[in-house]
């Protein structure tokens, strides 16, 4: 069985995950900067790539609802005007 | 105690150590003058001991033992940048875990897709919502190890700062228990004898180096005067640089340690495959699986 509510999945996609990507490039954002000795900038970046990637990957999530319900409306609206309106063949034998 | 407040403390420490130990050169030079009867091999001697490390406030300034003193003590340098990038990391973790943090998009994310049912619907909720919320756990616990970090580095500083400070302090107390008696009735005797063994041959031959060196040599054995408290505060102060570095060091090593353990899947969001991966993925010859295609 498949349900779906394409108008809310396409706002999770659109609006909901860039919101939490936006919180991930902030806290990146914050962290970017500063200098100390030895070992700890490595560490640092390694934290501020994590959070970056993060950010893109949940952009990424999003872009993926967003196709998905874009797809499903369109297959659907396809699937709607082909039942809608039967095929030539239906009216004229077009093997002849 | 900020920067500036320690450098003012370090001078008036050492203002301090510095009226006293003048005041006992004073003693000893005129003790010197005592026990050689007054002939100029004790004026010899003065000039000996107090020509390195002490002599006039002036050129004390510029001796070893301060110099190496304020060495260290620029290195227990300002962390107000530091105490700033603490903040910065609070302010990190505040958006990933604070009141109107990551979990209240999750939630709104995981109501948008409630009713949203198919073959690949669990699979998306289990594999790119529900997995956020561990990640961002594990975020903010890697944010507060690198906070953590930083907070050993201000404590070393306050610590290695309050031992610098008491290193003068300390050097006076040995001072003001240090009787001139037993300077004179060792170190200064076996010094005097010393040289006036020497100046027993032709006092032209008194080689100043050697005299020195033996001088070095008696103060080093017998740990009196006043050069012999300094000598002791100089080695206070290397022994702290090293213990500091090996703080660092230590330090240094638990960092990289934690670094390298963090497992980059634990800690990093997930995604679907992008457009084409399932083309990419059938069509490729070798190596390249679906999960490991990228990051």
């Amino acid at each position: 069985m498949v349900e779906i509510d394409t108008d809310e999945v396409r706002r999770v996609g659109r609006n909901l995950y860039p919101t939490l990507a936006d919180k991930y490039a902030a806290a990146a954002a914050l962290i970017a900067e500063g200098d100390a000795d030895g070992e700890w900038p490595s560490y640092r970046d390694q934290i501020w790539t994590y959070l970056t990637t993060s950010e893109s990957h949940l952009r990424n999530c999003g872009e993926v609802l967003v196709k998905l319900a874009d797809d499903y409306d369109q297959t659907e609206q396809e699937n709607a005007y082909n039942i809608a309106y039967p095929y030539e063949s239906t009216y004229r034998n077009e093997s002849s | 105690m900020d920067y500036e407040e320690f450098w003012d403390q370090l001078q008036a420490n050492w203002d301090d150590l510095m009226d006293l130990a003048l005041d006992k050169i004073s003693a000893e030079k005129d003790a010197l003058w005592a026990v050689t009867a007054n002939t100029p091999v004790a004026g010899a001697i003065y000039h000996i001991i107090n020509n390195d490390e002490l002599g006039q406030t002036d050129a004390s300034r510029t001796s070893e033992t301060l110099i190496d003193l304020e060495s260290f003590a620029e290195r227990c340098s300002d962390y107000t940048a530091t105490l700033d990038q603490m903040g910065a990391i609070d302010a990190a973790r505040e958006i990933l875990n604070g009141d109107d943090g990551v979990d209240s998009d999750i939630r709104l994310i995981t109501e948008g897709l409630s009713t949203w049912e198919s073959g690949t619907s669990e699979t998306f909720k289990v594999e790119y919502v529900e997995t956020i919320g561990q990640r961002k756990a594990n975020q903010y616990e890697a944010l507060g190890n690198a906070k953590t970090a930083l907070d050993y580095t201000v404590k070393f500083v306050d610590e290695y700062r309050a031992a610098v400070l008491d290193l003068p302090v300390q050097a006076k107390k040995a001072l003001e228990a240090y009787d001139l008696g037993s300077y004179i009735g060792l170190g200064t005797a076996a010094i005097a004898v010393q040289i006036i063994g020497l100046a027993a041959k032709p006092l032209a031959g008194l080689v100043l180096a050697e005299v020195e060196k033996k001088i070095t040599e008696l103060q080093k054995r017998e740990g009196t005067g006043v050069a012999g408290i300094f000598e002791e505060l100089r080695k206070g102060v290397q022994e702290l640089e090293k213990s500091y570095d090996a703080s660092l060091e230590d330090l240094d090593a638990k960092v990289a340690e934690q670094r390298d353990a963090e497992f980059w899947p634990d800690f990093v969001c997930s995604r679907p495959s992008p457009d084409g991966a399932l083309v990419e993925q059938s069509g490729a010859t070798s190596g390249g699986g679906h999960t490991g295609g990228g990051i």
